[in-house]
């Protein structure tokens, strides 16, 4: 293993175990503001996994994912907090 | 009612998005990409342009009923599979053919008409779904 493997896959299991922190926080948070930084964070780290499995197995296509991903992703959390602002007033 | 910031960034953001996902309509055929996935990145622009300037703007740059879109999508993707047919061969053959222009030449074909079909189907069908969740 060269060391771009080795720091590859360290990289994904700290990404992994974040994600299932994420995970839980998104179980448990207390009030829907910390649902919707969740998932905002989710998708962040999935950015994360698709460049590190990208430079790991050399799939060239994750990274354009990636850049659609990282483009498109903040909407959500624009409708939900669009959402969560109509449901407060 | 919208925050600035919102309304400053979706002026720079939905042009990008909309090139974007006609890069990904043209070179869906050998690489990732394609009609669908154009067709949800153009909605995703339409739908960032609704939640900043409202529904009537959004409109104003769509130019056409969503669902009108829609059925003009359907439409253009059966006509292209059945294009081939009067030809006398099976239909949704690929039919290509070359275009030389000054700056290069390219190949055009059946399956990008179908592609832009399915573009203008998902776009029109996605942006009618989110009109009606916004006005819930």
């Amino acid at each position: 293993m060269n060391f771009l493997e080795v720091a590859t896959t360290v990289s994904l299991v700290f990404l992994s175990t974040a994600l299932a922190l994420i995970l839980i926080r998104i179980k448990q948070g207390p009030t829907t503001s910390d649902r919707v930084v969740g998932l905002d964070l989710t998708a962040i780290i999935l950015i994360g996994v698709l460049c590190a499995t990208a430079v790991r197995f050399s799939v060239e296509s994750l990274l354009d994912v990636a850049v659609a991903l990282a483009l498109v992703i903040f909407l959500g959390t624009v409708a939900l907090a669009k959402f969560v602002g109509r449901n407060s007033s | 009612m919208t925050s600035r910031w919102l309304c400053i960034i979706t002026q720079f953001l939905t042009p990008l998005l909309l090139m974007l996902s006609v890069f990904l309509l043209l070179r869906g055929h050998n690489e990732p990409g394609g009609g669908f996935a154009g067709g949800l990145v153009a909605a995703c622009a339409l739908a960032l342009h609704m939640f900043a300037f409202g529904e009537t703007a959004m409109r104003k740059v769509l130019m056409i009923n969503p669902r009108t879109l829609s059925g003009i999508g359907l439409v253009v993707a059966v006509f292209s599979g059945f294009l081939p047919a009067l030809a006398q061969l099976p239909a949704f053959t690929g039919l290509w053919f070359d275009l030389t222009t000054p700056i290069g030449s390219t190949k055009l074909g059946t399956p990008i008409l179908f592609d832009v079909g399915v573009y203008m189907t998902v776009l029109g069908v996605c942006v009618s779904l989110m009109e009606d969740l916004h006005q819930e």
